[in-house]
């Protein structure tokens, strides 16, 4: 049982310091890369959204941190795999002893480690200029990954099933789209069409958002544990659904 | 050799059952190379049926686009069959495919992963991935770095290296973690000649001494010659030898080939002589084949060296059909046969 347990926290480390090492050159660039667009898209939303008061701003703030964990992540995954398919990587990991769900882990991993600055950036600059009183909790370290696991499988399966890595950015750019939209993520319940409302208690992006919210504005109570159970269940969906459904193998 | 061993082993070698055995394997791709079978495109695999045998080491010749690649595919898991199946230790591989992953150590023609990660790193990822402890793989992975000539190289970035250097750490990566099962496509490409012979080394060691069965795809037949005991002629989908290789020279030419290289003082009082022996020709300048049947070639062969004389002789070689004229004349025969039938 510890060797199996060993084994297997073994082959995802490894793993997850494959994906580091793929970073290894470029890191720099894709961290400033990853601060530039929700750090100005904070300043813009800002500026256009008028009436400021304290809901609105905690929704910008917290809708840019989830844009760059979740929706950068879930991108950022779907471009991963889509690149190992296109040059045969896949092909290395699919010959090995590793769960898919594993490697679907270790990118996503690989890039929260990433898009981790870019939060941490993102709420210190919501108290400096926006005065918002934003709490950090040791529990957002397990928020995150609950979070962006379930859209990073997504973006898994598009980047492995697409036909070329044009299509798979083009599906997940307009998932995306459509999730930021649908999810709450950037504009509060009251204000959002019902019928978006409605849809969005069936996306994890909007119980992520919702999460990640609550611990950054230390609103922990019924609720955040809901939002981390719903998490929990489409993590679950996601590993079924990446171990049975995502293909290795070329048709 | 490495001493270390996998530390997981999913499933276990039944050596009653052959290694492989691959039974009415087709494969169909659609003009698109996707979606539904486009049954009026030439078969890639063509009903494959073969085996084989536990420590052997087995040879796919072919030339391009005979299928080779598409054959080792599937049996890799990596490409779905449209019909037919591949058995490895008795299991079905659709079934269950961790059957592979446990037994077979695959090198492709053009490793592509782990680029960013220095020699020494791919090595030893990739030991831990197939089920080795950290300090076994970090051992299997520095022994395997001093043993194909790496040291130097061992923290630089595989993509950096040179196109042999990178071809031995993709042999490094296949080796590490011991498989009972290695299949190594184009595994002498792109190295110089040392390194090619010490390729071939390897893989006979490996299969004498361990019993790894060997799967090798390769051009190179003169070299490969040296350790293929089986071999497989495949073209156009099809298998169209397959055998010893011994068998298969004795099945596509059953002659003995002398052949001779005068010194030039010599050449004008020998030649005639020559030329008045059935099966004899000359190839160049002072360089004569006579073919004789292999029944008679024990005597045949005294009395043309008794009536040249040894004295006559720069250098003389005696030699069966290679197994590149075996693959030649397969090879050839079945695609005139298709030109025929067009």
């Amino acid at each position: 049982m510890a060797a199996s347990i060993r084994h297997t926290g073994g082959v995802f480390w490894s793993l997850f310091l494959i994906q580091l090492a793929n970073w290894r050159w470029s890191w720099p660039a894709t961290v400033i890369n990853g601060l530039l667009v929700p750090v100005t898209a904070m300043f813009f939303l800002k500026s256009v959204s008028g009436d400021s008061n304290h809901l609105n701003d905690t929704f910008i703030i917290c809708g840019n941190i989830v844009v760059s964990l979740i929706f950068t992540t879930m991108y950022g995954t779907s471009a991963r795999f889509s690149f190992m398919r296109t040059f045969g990587v896949l092909d290395y990991y699919a010959t090995l002893p590793v769960p898919k769900v594993f490697l679907v882990l270790a990118v996503n991993a690989g890039f929260l480690v990433l898009t981790l600055p870019t939060a941490l950036l993102t709420i210190v600059l919501g108290q400096v200029f926006f005065g918002l009183n934003l709490i950090f909790n040791p529990l957002f370290f397990l928020i995150v990954p609950l979070a962006s696991f379930s859209l990073s499988a997504v973006g898994a399966f598009v980047g492995v099933s697409a036909v070329n890595f044009d299509t798979s950015n083009t599906i997940t750019g307009i998932l995306q789209f459509v999730l930021l939209g649908f999810s709450n993520v950037l504009v509060p319940e009251e204000r959002a069409p019902v019928f978006m409302n409605v849809i969005g208690h069936f996306l994890p992006s909007t119980y992520a958002a919702d999460a990640l919210r609550r611990s950054l504005t230390n609103s922990f109570g019924s609720a955040f544990w809901l939002d981390i159970g719903f998490l929990l269940i489409f993590d679950l969906a996601a590993m079924v659904f990446v171990a049975r459904k995502m293909e290795w193998r070329r048709a | 050799m490495i001493e270390t061993k996998p530390t997981i082993f999913a499933v276990s070698e039944n050596t009653s059952e052959p290694a492989y055995r691959v039974e009415h394997l087709t494969k169909l791709y659609s003009k698109k190379g996707r979606g539904k079978n486009n049954p009026t495109e030439a078969p890639a695999n063509d009903d494959l049926n073969l085996e084989i045998l536990p420590g052997e080491i087995f040879g796919l010749l072919g030339s391009n686009g005979a299928g080779k690649s598409t054959l080792i595919r599937q049996m890799v898991n990596l490409t779905a069959p449209t019909s037919g199946s591949i058995w490895l230790y008795g299991q079905d591989i659709a079934k269950k495919p961790q059957t592979v992953t446990a037994n077979v150590a695959y090198m492709p023609q053009q490793p592509q992963a782990l680029l960013d990660l220095t020699a020494e790193e791919a090595i030893y990822f990739t030991g831990q991935l197939r089920g080795m402890s950290w300090s076994d793989a970090k051992a299997a992975a520095r022994s395997l770095v001093e043993r194909w000539g790496l040291a130097e190289v061992r923290k630089k970035a595989v993509r950096h290296l040179s196109g042999g250097q990178h071809r031995l750490v993709g042999l490094a990566i296949t080796l590490v973690a011991e498989r009972p099962v290695l299949i190594l496509d184009e595994p002498t490409n792109e190295l110089d000649p040392n390194f090619r012979k010490m390729v071939w080394e390897q893989i006979l060691e490996l299969n004498r001494e361990r019993g790894t069965t060997i799967i090798l795809v390769t051009h190179n037949i003169q070299e490969a010659e040296k350790v293929i005991q089986r071999v497989a002629v495949m073209s156009k989908g099809r298998v169209v030898g397959l055998g010893r290789v011994g068998e298969l020279k004795e099945r596509v030419d059953r002659s003995v080939r002398l052949e001779l290289f005068l010194k030039p003082e010599c050449a004008s009082q020998i030649e005639p002589v020559l030329a008045a022996l059935h099966g004899s020709h000359l190839v160049r300048p002072l360089q004569w084949i006579v073919l004789v049947p292999r029944q008679e070639a024990e005597q045949a062969i005294y009395q043309i060296l008794s009536r040249v004389g040894l004295d006559n002789l720069e250098d003389f070689r005696l030699q069966t059909a290679s197994l590149e004229d075996v693959y030649m004349k397969l090879a050839g025969h079945a695609i005139g046969d298709e030109e025929q039938t067009k």
